[in-house]
């Protein structure tokens, strides 16, 4: 008999004999690892060969292999933990780690315990069982932690969940995205007890923001999966930080759905690299996803920078995710009571907000029923709005909010006010952009001299100003990473005009219901005039703070700023400066303008003014026209410069 | 033993501990998320969520303010009550007589969903009842939501 003929043999008597367990497992008895010698494992790691599942997509995903999505470490596992993997380069190798994992999980029975590669790899256990033909593995029967494990999961439905950009929180200030687990359709009739699912970097507690910030961005953080209640989640992004929670239903089924929780087991402790960029937490759902359903390929292709908003593109196009249903924050739903009551009711609510005696007012008692209710209603979501951020029990706050809800209990039925829903965020405009521009620049005072034409070209890599259009984001913020501009010089070189290393800016208008804060945060290199009264390279840090107001689409602002700065030019090696700043913004529907002006005087006594205008014109939501103006002066008092420039900008938006 | 299991799902007891605290409860929050850290520049220096808890407007007091001192925040599908904050959502829901954290108290308890309707209703009208004061505890919402629903003939079959 030769070799091929003896392996054959063997081949098919694995084949008949588990084809006899089969049957007999079929049986009413549970199912249980298939009491086998040697012979049959190798028979089964044979097979596996032959079926090349070593290369499958699906066992693949299952190992997190990097597919191409990311740059770093390609065709190797992101999983950085060696609880992960049964063959010593399991990380490297998929076929070796698919034999070592065979070999573990179909060899003779032994005591199975929570320790045992049966009761960990409970998805792997189910593929294999699968593609080789060979029993389920009962894990709920054999598995003790498995089993508790889920009780407080039923795998029905998965839910993509996006919550809205926080600027607040660096983050947090792409948004977030985390996928729920939802159990049948009808089963609850609530979600707030499915089970959130998210990845996030874990800090350990320690550290302050700038090591976070450090840290997770280099990878100096182990990435992990949370599984959490969703109420939980409820709480923290739609009451505390009130982001509005975006959820969009996935199409996998029951069985897909079961998979993709059987395989979150088998990695809900285990250390993954977490990089702030790519390897976060969009990223990792997109995979978890594709445990599920391997032909989805979503990681097959490089994704640059995953923002979480682009995940949620990414499932729209290829079909999985179905649209948005908005669950608003606790601070849009109080803005919609608010908007339903007149100028007097609002006050009335503010007052009652404070004050229960407000109740027997003769004032509100003059309002008809159904308004005295809403006026109350309002009042208490005011107070819950207002107190979410204090520490500790307040016994007389406790005894008004009770008082309020027993007379919102008093009270028939009030609907609701529902707020608008606004555009879903991946319907916004995509976050790179490029830009091609003209324009000319004039200076008196020594300096260049006459008008100067120059073309500019620029690029961001991703997110969001002011200028942009608004569908899909935050009014009144701005978040920019990677946006430079290059100019023509007069010799037709090009030359770095501005390089924006990160730009937050955020507007939290004031109203008597809302005490918002506004501030911002660049830092950056950007041609600026000198002490020697000529545009010179400056590379600069700054922030400022302050207050907002609106008046519909429009806002003021009036901030102190500080700009800590770097040039050849300044007595120091950084020189430090600040001053007022006051801005005007308006976001209308084709039209974003704005109007801003600051002085800045520096510690050596050399002192900046800036005055800009600008101007977009919007064409759809891939292109728009940009008009900017801009003055500047510059000096010490003894002598002084002024430049001015202006520039027209075709914005491309991909 | 319904009672003891509405007493576990209110007092915030946790019957599985995960070992690495799923984000915990009102206290101590998403300490082990990067996300949502809050930092630049609210709070430069900041620690996030032990400072930004989701507090009770009022209500049950659960002794350190729904903290679990033992640090293992962990917690089953059970365990609806983590915080005083949850027993804030479960009081304005019952005033109105609807609302999810209601919803899902009912579903917690095994109300079926035919009477989960009449479930919230009779919370509605006995509201006083049971947030008879600001400083109710929740052992005390929890009895006497045990012996309202012995009292009502739809729903007594689920206070058994």
């Amino acid at each position: 008999m030769t070799n091929n003929e003896s392996r054959v043999l063997r081949a098919l008597a694995g084949l008949w004999l588990s084809a006899m367990v089969c049957i007999a497992g079929a049986s009413e008895r549970p199912a249980t690892p298939v009491a086998a010698g040697a012979a049959t494992v190798d028979a089964l790691v044979e097979r596996a060969r032959a079926l090349n599942l070593g290369d499958d997509p699906q066992w693949r995903a299952l190992l997190h292999i990097n597919r191409g999505g990311t740059t770093r470490d390609r065709g190797r596992s992101y999983v950085d933990d060696s609880r992960f993997f049964l063959a010593p380069d399991g990380a490297d190798n998929p076929a070796a780690e698919l034999e070592a994992t065979v070999r573990a999980l179909f060899a003779p029975p032994q005591a199975i315990s929570d320790d045992s590669p049966a009761c960990r790899f409970i998805a792997r256990r189910q593929w294999l069982a699968d593609r080789l033909q060979q029993p389920a593995f009962a894990a709920r029967e054999h598995c003790a932690a498995y089993r508790e494990w889920m009780k407080s999961i039923k795998p029905g439905r998965v839910t993509l969940v996006f919550p809205g950009s926080y600027l607040n929180s660096p983050s947090s200030m792409f948004g977030h995205t985390l996928l729920r687990i939802d159990p049948p359709a009808g089963e609850d009739g609530t979600v707030w007890l499915s089970r959130a699912v998210s990845f996030g970097a874990d800090t350990g507690g320690t550290g302050t923001s700038l090591t976070y910030m450090w840290k997770g961005i280099a990878g100096g953080y182990p990435g992990r999966f949370q599984v959490e209640p969703y109420f939980g989640k409820i709480q923290h992004y739609g009451r505390m930080e009130n982001r509005d929670l975006w959820e969009y239903p996935l199409d996998l089924d029951a069985r897909e759905t079961a998979f993709l929780v059987d395989h979150l087991w088998e990695v809900h402790d285990i250390n993954f690299d977490y990089y702030f960029f790519d390897e976060n937490c969009s990223y990792r759902l997109l995979e978890l996803v594709e445990v599920a359903r391997p032909a989805l390929a979503l990681t097959d292709r490089w994704r640059f920078a995953e923002a979480p908003v682009n995940t949620v593109r990414a499932l729209r196009d290829a079909g999985v995710a179905g649209d948005a249903v908005l669950r608003p924050s606790a601070e849009r739903e109080l803005r919609a009571r608010l908007a339903a009551l007149d100028d007097a009711e609002q006050g009335m609510a503010l007052a009652l907000q404070r004050d229960t005696a407000v109740l027997q007012s003769p004032g509100f008692r003059a309002l008809p029923a159904d308004r005295q209710a809403q006026v109350v209603a309002t009042a208490y979501a005011n107070l819950v709005y207002r107190s979410r951020k204090v520490k500790g029990r307040d016994p007389a706050r406790a005894e008004h909010s009770l008082a309020l809800l027993r007379a919102i209990n008093a009270y028939a039925d009030a609907p609701v006010p529902r707020p608008e829903v606004p555009a879903a965020p991946e319907t916004g405009h995509r976050t790179h952009r490029i830009s091609l521009g003209a324009g000319t620049l004039a200076s008196d005072g020594l300096g260049d001299g006459g008008g100067q034409e120059f073309v500019a070209l620029g690029a961001r890599i991703t997110y969001h100003d002011v200028l942009d259009p608004l569908p899909g984001y935050l009014p009144g913020a701005e978040l920019e990473m990677g946006d430079f501009s290059l100019r023509t010089d007069s010799s037709g070189a090009l030359r770095l005009e501005h390089f924006d290393l990160v730009n937050v800016f955020s507007l939290g208008a004031r109203d008597r219901f809302f005490r918002g804060w506004s501030w911002r945060v660049h830092a950056g290199i950007e041609r600026q005039p000198l002490p020697d009264l000529a545009l010179g390279t400056t590379r600069l840090l700054e922030g400022g703070g302050g207050f907002a107001w609106r008046l519909g689409e429009v806002f003021a602002r009036v901030y102190g700023e500080a700009r800590l700065e770097h040039s050849g030019q300044h007595a120091q090696l950084l020189d430090v400066a600040a001053g007022p700043a006051l801005g005007l913004l308006g976001q209308h529907e084709r039209l974003h303008w704005q109007l801003d002006a600051r002085p800045l005087k520096f510690a050596g006594g050399f002192a900046r003014a800036e005055a800009r205008a600008a101007l977009q014109w919007q064409f759809g939501l891939a292109w728009g026209l940009r008009t900017e103006m801009r003055w500047r002066s510059a000096g010490d008092g003894a002598a002084d410069a002024e430049f001015t420039d202006a520039q027209v900008t075709l914005h491309r938006y991909w | 033993m319904k009672k003891l299991l509405i007493a576990a799902v209110l007092a915030g007891a946790s019957t599985t501990a995960m070992a690495d605290a799923a984000g915990g409860n009102g206290c101590g929050w998403g300490n082990m998320l990067l996300e949502g850290k809050s930092g630049l520049p609210m709070h430069l220096l900041a620690t996030f969520i032990n400072g930004t808890s989701y507090n009770a407007t009022f209500g049950m007091t659960t002794g350190t303010n729904g903290c679990n001192t033992s640090g293992k925040l962990g917690y089953d599908g059970k365990s609806l009550v983590m915080s005083q904050g949850m027993m804030d959502e479960i009081a304005a829901n019952a005033a109105v007589g609807e609302g999810e954290a209601l919803h899902a108290l009912a579903v917690l308890l095994g109300v079926q969903p035919e009477d989960r309707a009449a479930f919230m209703e009779m919370t509605r009208q006995n509201f006083v009842k049971l947030f008879p004061r600001a400083d109710v505890t929740s052992g005390e919402f929890v009895a006497t939501l045990h012996d309202l629903m012995k009292q009502d003939a739809r729903l007594a079959k689920y206070a058994a």
